[in-house]
């Protein structure tokens, strides 16, 4: 069956429902439909046998659905083609209005701006009714999170500052690597202490790498000494 | 307090666009005072050949220089002309202003191609953002024009933006075969 006269009458009476392709209502478009055929039989016979045949189409896709299919096949093609169809009209007519926007933005380039003024003493001050400091007083004196306790809630969402030098971790992987040949990174990672000595040992291999003194072997488990020099001397 | 010259101190120090609202809260009057006296200051700018323009970007108003003075601005301070918008980056730019807030498989299934790195283009140049997620599986990001965007376009709201044509052109884009419904609703 040709979809594409029939869709478009489809689509144009979905955008007068106001509902979404997805949404279609069979029953309601049908109903336009039939109500528009009424109309329309006596204009003429080839369009009205086309739209004839496509209403046929949605009575039996409606049949289907009445008779316990959830979404027939049928239904999911029709939508996908009518939403195919509803891309092609907007993406012509945004098409049609590409060369007015291009004007515009030409005749806006011409708007020059300035970023805002500094101002050193940016900072603010507030001034508060006697009523609003006492609710503030209460609200911090009848809380039910102790200060002690919000702080360390506080605390827990900040990263830990790192702590372990990362040049000392350069030094102590390229003495082990210079003794060894190569390391796996799981035991590398996991002779680290705490958590600032593994990121330390994370951006140490990184680093290394990047520098080209060590490579990553293949497997990605392991790394090994390409060109140590004197430079990583564990100093 | 003269509340035009206070307006245009506020915009010239300000650079960014400010809220009609705040202005009119700040000098103690009307917002339809404030509006009123921002027409009158960017109609005697205008009228005087002023360097300096005021204009309206939906609810606030912000100072920029005289269109016809740009040439003279960007050779004086050796500023190269604004970046072109690609064929592309306008179409993508479009489908977001007109059908925003939208999410970035909408343009894509409308232009047919992937919009990814033309997004991302159209975010760095600050003409489109991010405003939230579609409630579906997934999430997608839903994108919309900044205040940017309009005034790079020299618009002062969305319904400014030229009207698309209300009728869907007949699926095989000859306008002939298109068939009128009551006489209002070519399909």
């Amino acid at each position: 069956m040709d979809f594409r006269g029939p869709l478009a009458l489809i689509l144009q009476l979905l955008s007068r429902s106001k509902i979404a392709v997805r949404d279609i209502s069979l029953s309601l478009i049908i109903d336009q439909y039939l109500e528009w055929l009424d109309r329309e039989a006596e204009r003429s016979l080839d369009i009205t046998s086309e739209f004839a045949a496509m209403a046929s189409h949605l009575m039996f896709i409606k049949s289907k659905t009445l008779l316990g299919e959830e979404r027939p096949e049928e239904l999911e093609e029709l939508i996908s083609t009518l939403e195919r169809i509803r891309a092609t009209d907007v993406y012509l007519q945004i098409k049609s209005v590409l060369p007015i926007l291009a004007d515009a933005y030409f005749e806006g380039a011409g708007l020059i701006t300035k970023l805002p003024e500094y101002f050193p003493d940016s900072a603010r001050r507030y001034e508060h009714a006697a009523d609003d400091l006492i609710s503030a007083y209460e609200a911090i004196m009848f809380r039910t999170v102790s200060p002690d306790e919000l702080l360390t809630n506080v605390k827990r969402g900040y990263p830990h500052p790192i702590l372990f030098p990362i040049d000392e971790k350069i030094g102590q992987i390229t003495a082990l690597l210079r003794r060894n040949g190569s390391v796996l990174l799981r035991e590398l990672f996991f002779e680290c202490g705490e958590r600032s000595e593994r990121v330390a040992a994370f951006i140490a291999v990184l680093e290394l790498c990047a520098s080209g003194a060590v490579s990553l072997d293949d497997d990605g488990f392991t790394i090994y000494a390409a060109d140590l020099g004197e430079t990583f001397d564990g100093d | 307090m003269e509340i035009k010259a206070a307006i245009e101190g506020i915009l010239f120090a300000s650079g960014d666009p400010v809220d009609v609202s705040r202005i009119a809260a700040v000098l103690g009057v009307t917002r339809g005072e404030a509006e009123s006296a921002a027409l009158e200051l960017a109609h005697d700018m205008r009228q005087s050949g002023r360097g300096v323009r005021v204009v309206r970007i939906e609810n606030a108003l912000q100072m920029c220089s005289a269109p016809e003075l740009a040439d003279v601005i960007r050779t004086t301070l050796e500023s190269g002309k604004p970046p072109k918008l690609s064929p592309q980056a306008l179409e993508v730019l479009s489908v977001v202003a007109y059908f925003q807030p939208v999410t970035r498989a909408y343009i894509e299934q409308v232009r047919g191609v992937d919009a990814s790195n033309t997004l991302r283009m159209l975010q760095t140049r600050g003409l489109v953002e991010r405003c939230g997620h579609l409630n579906v599986v997934g999430r997608p990001s839903l994108y919309a024009t900044t205040d940017a965007f309009l005034r790079t376009f020299a618009l002062e709201s969305l319904s400014e933006l030229p009207p698309l044509a209300g009728s869907p052109v007949a699926p095989d884009g000859s306008a002939d075969d298109q068939i009128t419904i009551d006489g209002d609703f070519p399909v």
